[in-house]
This record gives C-alpha cells, sequence and structure tokens, in this order.
C-alpha cells in the first residue's frame, strides 16, 4: 500500500503480506489473515471517522459497520483491487448516509473527540495547545478538505486513489487538499518552532 | 502524492502525528473478530440455492412459450394435432402433380435430406402405401387435442388403419395414433383387405 506521508496506516506492523494479500487469505477461510489486516487498519479507519464525526458514539457504529461490510463482502473480494481504498470507500459511503440523515452544519464539536487529556510533560505545553488548535481546526475544515487531508494522512492513500474514492479527479483532490494546509498553517503560524 | 510537501506542511502533518491517537474499544475489536470468524462457519455456496432458482423459472418459462399454439404452429411441438383433410384440389393427386412444376434433381436431393416436418410425416407415408389413399393425400395440423375425422377409406379398413397406427407410433405421432385406434374398435376383427 503506498504511504507517502507515513503517518499511520500500518501502526507498526510489518509491512508483509500485502493488505491484498491477507485480504484473499481471509476470503479463503484464513481467519488469522483477517486479525493481522484488522489490526493494520483499525487506529487508522477509527480516527478517519472519529474526525468526522460529532461523536464517538457515530464514529463506533459506522466504524462497526464499516468492518462488517468487509467482513459479509469477502467472498466478492477481488485480488486484484486494491484494499485501503476499497475499506476507506466503504466508510465514506457509511459516512455520507450518516451525513445525509444528519446535517453537521451548525453542531457544536463534541469535546471529547479531540481528547487531549493524556499527561503531558510541561515542556511540551506549547506543543499541546499546538496539536489542540490544529485538532480543532480540522474539525472547522470543509467536509471535503477534511476528508482529503484524512484519507491522505490516516489511510495513506495517494491522489489517485483519493480521487477514486471520493469521485473526484486528482487536480480536484490536490486543490482541496493544499487549501486545507494552507487553512491550518494560517491557524497554527506561531507553532513553527 | 508524487509531489514532497513544502516544510510548512510537513510542520502539520509533523503536528498531526503528535497529536492523540485514539483506538477503537476493546469490545468493538472483540465484537468485529467475532463476526469474521462467524462469517467463514457460513457455508460458501449460499448464492447457489438463489441461482438455481433462477434457472428454474427460466426453463419453466420457456416450455410454457413452446407450449403457445402460435409457437406449436411453427413446427415446434407435436402434442396436440389435429387430422384436417386437405383442399379438394390438393387431395387430388394426379392435378396436384400437374400442377406442380417439375422438380431437377438436385432441388429432389435436397428435398430428400431436408428433415420431414410432422405434417410432411403425415402425407409422406400414404404415397408410399399401394392403397387408394396414396392417391388421395390427407394433410393435417396440429392444433388442439381433439380427435379428426378419419377419412372413409381408413375407418373401413382394419388392415390400413393398423398399418397407419404402426406408421404414427413409429413416426412418434402417439395422439394421432391413439385417435386411430378408437376406430379399430368398431371394426370387425380382420376388416376389409
Amino acid at each position: 500500500m503506498p504511504n507517502p506521508i507515513p503517518v499511520s496506516t500500518a501502526e507498526g506492523t510489518p509491512r508483509e503480506p500485502a493488505d491484498e494479500d491477507l485480504m484473499a487469505l481471509y476470503a479463503a477461510g484464513d481467519a488469522d489473515a483477517f486479525d493481522t489486516l484488522y489490526e493494520r487498519f483499525r487506529g487508522p479507519l477509527f480516527r478517519y471517522l472519529l474526525r468526522h464525526c460529532e461523536s464517538d458514539g457515530a464514529a463506533e457504529e459506522l466504524f462497526q459497520e464499516t468492518w462488517l461490510r468487509v467482513v459479509r463482502a469477502r467472498q466478492g473480494w477481488r485480488p486484484q483491487a486494491a484494499f485501503a481504498p476499497w475499506l476507506f470507500r466503504i466508510a465514506r459511503n457509511l459516512l455520507a448516509d450518516h451525513w445525509r440523515q444528519r446535517p453537521p452544519a451548525s453542531e457544536p464539536i463534541d469535546e471529547s473527540v479531540v481528547d487531549l487529556s493524556f499527561p503531558w510533560p510541561e515542556a511540551w505545553t506549547l506543543l499541546r495547545d499546538c496539536v489542540e488548535r490544529l485538532l480543532k481546526l480540522l474539525s472547522g475544515l470543509a467536509r471535503e478538505q477534511r476528508d482529503a487531508f484524512l484519507l491522505q494522512t490516516e489511510g495513506g492513500l495517494t491522489l489517485e486513489q483519493i480521487a477514486e474514492v471520493t469521485g473526484t479527479g486528482r487536480e480536484t483532490v490536490k486543490s482541496r487538499l493544499r487549501y486545507a494546509l494552507r487553512r491550518l498553517r494560517a491557524g497554527l503560524e506561531d507553532c513553527d518552532e | 502524492m508524487s509531489e514532497r510537501p513544502d516544510p510548512g506542511d510537513e510542520r502539520i502533518l509533523d503536528l498531526y502525528r503528535r497529536a492523540p491517537r485514539p483506538e477503537p474499544p476493546q469490545r468493538l475489536d472483540t465484537a468485529i473478530r467475532a463476526a469474521a470468524r462467524a462469517e467463514l462457519r457460513r457455508p460458501r455456496r449460499q448464492w447457489l440455492l438463489p441461482a438455481l432458482a433462477t434457472a428454474a423459472v427460466l426453463v419453466l418459462a420457456v416450455n410454457l412459450l413452446l407450449e403457445l399454439p402460435g409457437v406449436q404452429d411453427k413446427g415446434a411441438g407435436r402434442a396436440r394435432t389435429r387430422y384436417e383433410p386437405a383442399a379438394p384440389e390438393a387431395q387430388a393427386l394426379p392435378s396436384a402433380v400437374k400442377a406442380s412444376p417439375p422438380r431437377s434433381e438436385t432441388g429432389r436431393q435436397r428435398e430428400a435430406t431436408r428433415p420431414l416436418s410432422v405434417p410432411e410425416v403425415f402425407e409422406v407415408a400414404p404415397r408410399a402405401s399401394p392403397t387408394p389413399l396414396a392417391r388421395e393425400p390427407t394433410r393435417y395440423r396440429m392444433e388442439d387435442g381433439e380427435c379428426p375425422p378419419v377419412p372413409p377409406e381408413l375407418a373401413a379398413d382394419r388392415a390400413l388403419l393398423e398399418r397407419r397406427v404402426a406408421e404414427l407410433l413409429e413416426a412418434g405421432l402417439r395422439h394421432e395414433a391413439e385417435c386411430l385406434l378408437l376406430q379399430l374398435d368398431g371394426l370387425p376383427p380382420g376388416g376389409e383387405e
């Protein structure tokens, strides 16, 4: 799986075998292959949904449904397809349904989504403030820009894969990413050190 | 992404990497892994039942279609036939022969190799026979399950009737043979030769 910005796709797990091979093994009846695959993507997928959702509960519900759909679709899995874009497309479709049922326009941000309550060393106070602001800025981005940013950072998808998942062109994705990063940078100018 | 992000963007991505990394709760992990294993225990060929049901419905539909009278008239079916005397001018063999144009040898050969339709089976047998019926061929038309009127020459001659029954049975025309057998019941044993 391509991962141009090494953020979080593999969660420290070994890169081999490939995601697609693991899915093919699971489709053939290997439950351990699913466990490995799940371990690789549970964190990135959960954070992708959590950063998009207004609450933990909604993210958990969508997370579970995404994996259940993967499990149910195992017999129709085509080994030549890339797994990560497929997984995130399922999640994104579920998100779209969720958004349709619950328009998010002026919803207040659930502070539990931006949970920074873990202990920070004193020297890291500035960093903590910056991270906190970053997450708030991220949740305030337009949905499409946030989506492109999260698909890249959490999903590890390429521009082409993001374009495929979101049903847009590569240049559109590129422009959304550029705009998202510009907005984030503008809000974090004092965090350059 | 093929393009390298500029240092400002790198800083944003670095900040994002330092943000808290929430993970799905343990109960979700357990539930999803259990669902994945349960899916493996389900029989794989569940699609076979609907496929078989669809195939059965298609076969029934095709059979019903072939049973329609309009389709049978084109020579496809044999189940329902009816004897129908030919028009008077066609019944008289000499005039019919006169009326028909001379055929070339290749034309006759082509006709000899051509598969016989059901009405032709009825016609050809009397011609080969030295009985009076050979001069008065009868054409039959398949329409319904009724027994058609039997030509008087045939109805009076038990031996001829028996021979015709045998020919019909040999041609696979059971219904027509049964109709003639009904006539046999009314004739004296031995009949007229």
